[in-house]
C-alpha cells in the first residue's frame, strides 16, 4: 500500500513552517515522528497535498530545566524522552510511560510533541501533560503563546490550535517533597493501544497526608481525562486511610462517554479503568510515603 | 530388517543438523516473490468490491487508463474470456462448484472481490489509478431478519430465535404458539 | 509534483538519488538501491519485517520517507556481518537456535536484535520478550528466536565484547 502523491517541504525554523502553513492552508499536514501520520498515508486513510516536515528544526529538540520547570521540545524523540536523566529526576512519570509506547522501533522516530498534537485519548503522552497540568507552547505567524493542557484537548483527535499553529515545546511542572508517580495501562499485546490506563501522581506532606495528587485516565473517553472528583475527595487525607479500590470505583464513576468497539464495551473498559487507577494509585502512594 | 546401517546415518542420525539455506537467510540474500525484478515489468492492484454483495451496473477506467503510466486496465469483458481455466477449489475441477470467475461478471459476491485489474509501471501508479475507476454498484437490501420476514405473510410472529426446521413447520401448521 | 534530490550513505556507500517525497525508505532501499533483503510485510509499521538502522537506530523503514533520511547513514539487512560474508554473533545465533524457518521476518528480527543488543548487552528474558514484541513471525512460534537473542547476549558476555564474528 503506497501513499497518495504530495509536495514535501523541509523548513529549518519554526517561524518558517508556521508561514508555510498558513500559506498552504487545509491541504497541508505537518509531519513530525511520522509513526501515526505515515500509516494512514499508506493506508490512504487520510490524503494530504503538502507535507511540513519539522524534523529539521533545531530549536524543536532538547530537554531543558527551566524556570523551575522542565522544557522538553516538541521534536524530541520517544527514546531521547526515555534515555534523559533529566527527565528521570525532575519527570518521573514521563520516563515510566515512555515504554508503554509501541515498541522501541516506533520509539526511535515518534516524538513527544507529535503524539500530544495527536491528541489520541488512548496516547500515554497527552495523559502525562494532562494528569501534570503541563503547558504547551505554541507558534503562528501572529506570535508565541501558551496553551495550559485542560484546554488544549477538546476532542477526538483534536486540539485547541489553530490550523497555522505549530507545537514548539511542552514545559512540565515539577514535583518536590514526597512525591510517587506511576502508570498502568492494559493492552491485549504489549504495544497495541490500551484499553485502559491510569497515570497518578501523588505528593504527601510530612503526616502522610495527601498534599495534592492527580490521576489521569488513558482510552476512556474521547480525550484524556482527569478524575477530578477523586481528586478533591483524596487531598488532604492520610494515606493510609484511602482504599486504592475505592479509588478507582471513583475515579471512572462519571465518566459518560467511554469508547465501545471489538476490544471491549464501555462497561468493560470501565472496570479496566478502575482496575488500572487502584494500582497506579498503590504503587504511586507506596513510593510517596518511602520518600 | 537388516542390522545394517547406511554410512551416512551414524552422522546424521540424532545430530543438530544446520539448514542449508540460513546463510543466505540471514544475509538478506532471500529471493520472495516480491523481490524479483525484471525487465520491463509491470505491476498490477485490483479495484475490490466494497459490498458484500452487489449488482454491477457500470465500470468507468477512463480516468484509470489517462493515468501517465498505466498499461492496461481490465474488467470482466477484457479479461475472463482469455483465461481458459476457472479457478477451483482442491476438491477438484470436475466440482460443481459455484463459477469463481476471475474479474466478478455482473455482480459482486463478497467484500473485496476482484472487480478490476490496473496494470501499471509502478505499485503506486497502479494504486493512484485504481483509486480513478468508477464502478457504479447497486447492493440489494441486506437480509437480517430472513426467518421472521418468511414467516411474517403467514401470520406467524417469531418471538426467538434459532427456530429448527419442524418447529416452523409447526408453527405454520398452526400446531404450537410462538 | 517536485522530485527532491537525496542523498545518504547505505551500508557505507554514499548514494545518491532524485526521488519522489512519497518514496518510503523501504521502497528506496528495494528498488533503488536493489537491496532486497528489506522486507515489506505490512507496509503500515506494525510487522517490523522493514527495520534498519538510521544513525544507529531501529527504524521501521516503511514509516519513514526517502527524503526524510537525507543526510543520514543507512544500514540494511546486507550491511550486518562482514562483507566477506561471516555472520555476526547475532545471525550465527539465530542460525544455532533454528531461529527462522522461511527467513522473511529474519531481517527484520536481526537487525532490530543487533541494535538492541547492543544498547541492553545484559538484557532479562522479560525485556528480552519486549523487545522482540515488535517484530511478528508467523513460523517459528519465536522461541527459537527467544533463544538466539539470549544465546547472542550470553555470547558477547563470555567474550567480554559485542560483535564477534562467527
Amino acid at each position: 500500500m503506497k501513499p497518495a502523491p504530495f509536495e514535501y517541504h523541509a523548513p529549518d525554523t519554526s517561524a518558517d513552517a508556521v508561514n508555510l502553513l498558513a500559506e498552504l492552508g487545509d491541504g497541508a499536514r505537518v509531519l513530525a515522528g511520522g509513526q501515526s501520520l505515515i500509516p494512514m498515508l499508506a493506508l490512504r486513510l487520510a490524503v494530504f497535498e503538502h507535507l511540513v516536515d519539522i524534523g529539521r528544526i533545531p530549536e524543536l529538540k532538547g530537554i531543558e530545566r527551566r524556570d523551575g520547570r522542565l522544557r522538553i521540545g516538541a521534536g524530541t524523540t520517544d527514546a531521547a524522552v526515555e534515555a534523559s536523566a533529566d527527565v528521570t529526576s525532575t519527570v518521573p512519570l514521563l520516563t515510566r510511560a515512555t515504554p508503554f509506547i509501541g515498541h522501541f522501533q516506533i520509539r526511535s522516530r515518534g516524538t513527544l510533541g507529535g503524539s500530544i498534537a495527536h491528541a489520541d485519548p488512548a496516547g500515554e503522552y497527552p495523559a502525562v501533560a494532562l494528569t501534570l497540568d503541563a503547558s504547551m507552547e505554541v507558534v503562528s505567524p501572529r506570535g508565541r503563546r501558551t496553551i495550559a493542557a485542560r484546554d488544549f484537548f477538546d476532542g477526538l483527535w483534536s486540539t485547541s490550535m489553530g490550523p497555522d499553529e505549530l507545537l514548539v515545546g511542552v514545559w512540565f511542572p515539577i514535583w518536590s517533597g514526597r512525591r510517587g508517580f506511576a502508570i498502568e495501562e492494559f493492552a491485549r499485546r504489549h504495544g497495541d493501544f490500551a484499553i485502559a490506563g491510569a497515570t497518578v501522581g501523588v505528593e504527601l506532606d510530612d503526616d502522610d497526608r495527601i498534599r495534592r495528587c492527580a490521576i489521569g485516565l488513558i482510552g476512556l473517553g474521547s480525550t484524556p481525562e482527569r478524575a477530578g472528583a477523586a481528586e478533591v475527595e483524596l487531598t488532604g487525607r492520610p494515606i493510609t486511610e484511602v482504599e486504592p479500590e475505592d479509588i478507582g470505583r471513583l475515579a471512572v464513576a462519571g465518566l459518560e462517554s467511554i469508547p465501545a468497539d471489538q476490544h471491549g464495551s464501555a462497561e468493560y473498559r470501565k472496570r479496566v479503568g478502575a482496575a488500572m487507577v487502584a494500582r497506579a494509585w498503590y504503587a504511586a502512594s507506596a513510593e510517596a510515603r518511602h520518600a | 530388517m537388516t542390522e545394517q546401517t547406511a554410512p551416512g546415518a551414524a552422522r546424521y542420525v540424532g545430530a543438530r543438523i544446520n539448514r542449508v539455506e540460513d546463510a543466505r537467510l540471514l544475509t538478506g540474500r532471500g529471493v520472495f516473490v516480491d523481490d524479483i525484478s525484471l525487465p520491463g515489468m509491470l505491476h498490477a492492484c485490483f479495484v475490490r468490491s466494497p459490498f458484500a454483495r452487489a449488482a454491477i451496473l457500470g465500470i468507468d477506467t477512463t480516468a484509470a487508463r489517462a493515468v501517465p503510466g498505466v498499461h492496461f486496465v481490465f474488467t470482466a469483458a477484457e479479461l475472463n474470456p482469455g483465461v481458459k481455466e476457472q479457478w477451483h477449489t482442491s476438491i477438484g475441477k470436475a466440482s460443481p462448484d459455484t463459477p469463481r470467475p476471475p474479474l466478478a461478471e455482473g455482480e459482486v459476491r463478497f467484500v473485496r472481490d476482484p472487480v478490476a485489474l490496473v496494470v501499471a509501471e509502478s505499485r503506486s501508479l497502479a494504486e493512484d489509478a485504481a483509486e480513478l475507476v468508477e464502478v457504479d454498484y447497486e447492493p440489494p437490501p441486506a437480509v437480517v431478519n430472513a426467518v421472521a420476514d418468511a414467516l411474517a405473510p403467514f401470520g406467524v410472529t417469531v418471538t426467538r430465535l434459532p427456530l429448527s426446521p419442524s418447529r416452523i413447520v409447526e408453527l405454520l401448521e398452526g400446531k404450537a404458539s410462538p | 509534483m517536485h522530485e527532491i534530490s537525496v542523498q545518504l550513505t547505505v551500508n557505507g556507500q554514499a548514494r545518491e538519488a532524485t526521488v519522489e517525497p512519497r518514496l518510503t525508505l523501504a521502497d528506496f532501499l528495494r528498488e533503488r538501491c536493489h537491496l532486497t533483503g528489506t522486507h515489506l510485510g505490512c507496509e503500515h509499521g506494525v510487522c517490523g519485517a522493514c527495520t534498519v538502522l538510521v544513525d544507529g537506530a531501529a527504524v521501521r523503514s516503511c514509516l519513514m520517507f526517502a527524503v526524510q533520511a537525507d543526510g543520514a547513514e543507512v544500514t540494511t539487512i546486507e550491511g550486518i556481518g562482514s562483507p566477506d560474508g561471516d555472520l555476526s554473533t547475532v545471525q550465527a545465533a539465530f542460525r544455532d537456535c533454528h531461529g527462522l524457518q522461511c527467513g522473511f521476518c529474519t531481517p527484520g528480527f536481526v537487525v532490530s536484535v543487533t541494535a538492541f543488543l547492543r544498547d541492553n548487552p545484559n538484557p532479562t528474558d522479560r525485556e528480552v520478550r519486549e523487545a522482540l514484541s515488535g517484530t511478528l513471525c508467523r513460523c517459528t512460534g519465536y522461541q527459537g528466536i527467544f533463544n538466539a537473542v539470549r544465546q547472542a547476549a550470553n555470547q558477547a558476555a563470555d567474550t567480554g565484547r559485542g560483535g564477534a564474528r562467527s
